[in-house]
């Protein structure tokens, strides 16, 4: 990752710490921590797909890269102005060029709006020369995310949970922005319907001078289609990054490789059949964090803490039997 | 055996002088020991379904037709006799743990209730056994966890302390509805393992509910496959994953598959509007082998090899394809 030159990318992520203070009992707090030294990159253009489960620390990145929440270290670098120094009047014209998608498209859109007057919002944050010209870009925006003119007239409630998903990448793309945050963009809808999303961000992929995107989702398969690079996070920690294809076709990671199984059709009977480990104790400290999940945990694992270490190139794991696993 | 039998079972849901159609004439059997899965999407069904069985609707529901449990017409038993039914001999795991608990009382203490309840046992007894089934689905100090509260506990802990409630009674029929829904992937495999584990141990039938076709191929052996409130597909889990004799069936195992395509499948178009009554198939409007007679004719079960069923005009097709 920190070979590749500053001047490459768009969004530089360093050394990202982030932690919540939670009340417990009285007095007593506990400690949360929702982001643990991330580093990643996003390249101009580029689909970077970040996978995790709840609570790994990936919808916390994403307030933080929006500059929602600050970090407790760390920095966030925009074509290389760290973001989070700015003033409000500073941070203000580089807003509408970071553009987020929620995960339930329901809730995200405001009831009382049709989807004409919602795009045309968005597009307050855009210069644009009069009224006629501003409700040309919202068709062409509809058009864009493959719903139709037709569209712009409907209320929220008369759209599919699809339809009004492609309503809100519309909605994020009005202001013409360097990237777009998807928060679990699929996960609300129904798998039958997921294709319909996937396959807009490829066309959008393919568009010149379009914007970079990242794919936020506990769902690994859907980046197979879509990213780039990607990250796989858990408790706030990445555990392995690499290309597309190293991820799928030479996963090193144990944890990668449970998000892959867990999305397959007769998993377990491939894998013989094992018996799940039933163990709900936290790893100790200072060991690897996952190891009371591992199936290839062994002692050594519970001495020391895994680090980040690159073994092929582009490709970094966080478990020291990485080699073995393959 | 057939241990349930659900008969035309009719749901309907009046809401602001519209009626909405949960559920349009399901007929389903269950045998004894099977572990069955209702797959299905949002709004096929398969949730209302579960709670019909239980008669645990809203007062604007209207249910007709028949559901047979052991010989007893279900729809005909008193308040007080449902109530002996639902946790004694046919139990539910909910969908979200943390939300089917009681906030204000310890863990325990409502696991103790409902053997109080059921078994009739004293209040120091009824505790003991909710600490034993507490550790029995694995929960680690049991007895002190048993004292803690819902929200000291995870998700997946939660998850156990339900089966576990379930399990104290020792039901016929487990009826889980989508357990493992925002659990993370290793607990999943966990909580499925356990949900297994204890269906085995009770020698009981499962019904899980799930829209995730990944989970079924493992847990179950027979697959009920609905849309639209209705059932369009049964069989073994064998039959329908690999010889699937519905389009709609077929068409949502292309959308779980690993593809190298380039695109990822989907299946176009939208559910038909649950307030209108509908004739013919409720999949005719996006299924690519619809003709004229899928739009005017209900299509039947159509029995393409034994056990399997599909309501499907062209099922032998289908099949065959």
């Amino acid at each position: 990752m920190n070979a590749v030159a500053a001047g490459d990318s768009l969004l530089r992520i360093e050394e990202a710490t982030k932690s919540f203070s939670l009340r417990q009992r009285g007095w007593r707090r506990q400690r949360v921590v929702a982001l643990d030294n991330v580093s990643m990159m996003l390249r101009r253009g580029e689909t970077v797909g970040l996978a995790g489960e709840s609570g790994s620390g990936k919808s916390t990145l994403g307030r933080c890269v929006l500059n929602l929440a600050r970090l407790d270290s760390g920095r966030i670098l925009y074509q290389g102005r760290e973001i989070q120094s700015l003033t409000e009047r500073e941070w203000r014209p580089l807003r509408r060029r970071l553009q987020m998608v929620f995960q339930n498209p329901v809730s995200s859109f405001n009831p009382m709006m049709t989807i004409e007057e919602t795009l045309l919002d968005a597009l307050r944050q855009v210069p644009e020369p009069d009224a006629a010209a501003r409700r040309q870009r919202v068709g062409d925006l509809l058009e864009q995310v493959q719903l139709g003119a037709r569209f712009a007239a409907l209320y929220p409630y008369e759209m599919s949970g699809g339809q009004l998903q492609r309503a809100a990448i519309a909605r994020a793309l009005a202001p013409q922005p360097d990237f777009i945050f998807l928060d679990e963009p699929t996960a609300a809808l129904d798998m039958s319907i997921r294709g319909q999303i996937i396959n807009l961000l490829l066309d959008l992929q393919q568009e010149e001078g379009g914007p970079g995107f990242v794919f936020v989702t506990h769902d690994l398969r859907v980046l197979r289609y879509v990213a780039d690079r990607i990250y796989v996070i858990t408790q706030g920690q990445i555990v392995e990054s690499g290309s597309r294809d190293q991820i799928f076709n030479a996963p090193r990671h144990p944890w990668t490789r449970a998000l892959l199984e867990a999305a397959q059709i007769g998993r377990r009977r491939q894998s013989g059949r094992r018996e799940a480990p039933i163990s709900l104790e936290t790893a100790p400290a200072g060991g690897c964090r996952l190891l009371a999940r591992c199936p290839h945990a062994q002692s050594a694992c519970a001495r020391e803490p895994q680090v980040l270490r690159e073994i092929e190139p582009g490709q970094y794991v966080r478990c020291r039997r990485a080699e073995e696993i393959a | 055996m057939s241990l349930l039998t659900v008969s035309g079972l009719q749901l309907q849901f009046r809401v602001e002088r519209e009626t909405v159609h949960a559920l349009r004439s399901v007929d389903l059997t269950i045998r004894a020991g099977t572990r069955t899965a209702i797959v299905g999407e949002s709004g096929s069904g398969k949730t209302v379904l579960s709670l019909a069985l239980l008669r645990l609707l809203p007062p604007n529901a209207q249910l007709a037709g028949s559901i047979r449990f052991r010989e007893r017409e279900l729809l005909d038993l008193t308040d007080a006799e449902l109530r002996q039914v639902r946790g004694g001999q046919i139990a539910m795991i909910f969908q979200h743990a943390q939300a089917a608990l009681n906030p204000l009382l310890p863990v325990g203490r409502q696991i103790a209730d409902v053997c109080r309840r059921h078994s009739g046992v004293g209040r120091a007894e009824a505790w003991e056994r909710a600490v034993e089934v507490l550790a029995a689905t694995g929960i680690p100090q049991a007895a002190a966890r048993a004292r803690d509260y819902p929200h000291q506990y995870s998700g997946g802990m939660a998850q156990r302390a339900l089966i576990a409630m379930a399990l104290l009674c020792e039901p016929q029929l487990l009826i889980a509805d989508e357990p493992t829904s925002g659990l993370d992937v290793a607990v999943q495999q966990q909580v499925l393992a356990l949900v297994e584990q204890v269906v085995a141990r009770l020698d009981a039938t499962l019904l899980l509910i799930t829209h995730d076709l990944a989970v079924v191929a493992d847990s179950c052996d027979h697959i009920v496959v609905m849309y639209a409130g209705e059932v369009m597909e049964t069989g073994t889990t064998a039959q329908v994953l690999a010889r699937p004799a519905n389009p709609y069936t077929a068409a949502l195992l292309a959308c779980f598959e690993q593809t190298d395509g380039e695109r990822m499948p989907f299946i176009p178009g939208r559910t038909p509007d649950m307030r209108q009554p509908l004739t013919g198939c409720s999949f005719a409007a996006r299924c690519p082998l619809a003709r004229d007679i899928c739009q005017q004719e209900r299509p039947p079960p159509v029995e393409v090899a034994p056990g399997h069923f599909s309501a499907c005009h062209f099922a032998q097709e289908v099949v065959g394809a």
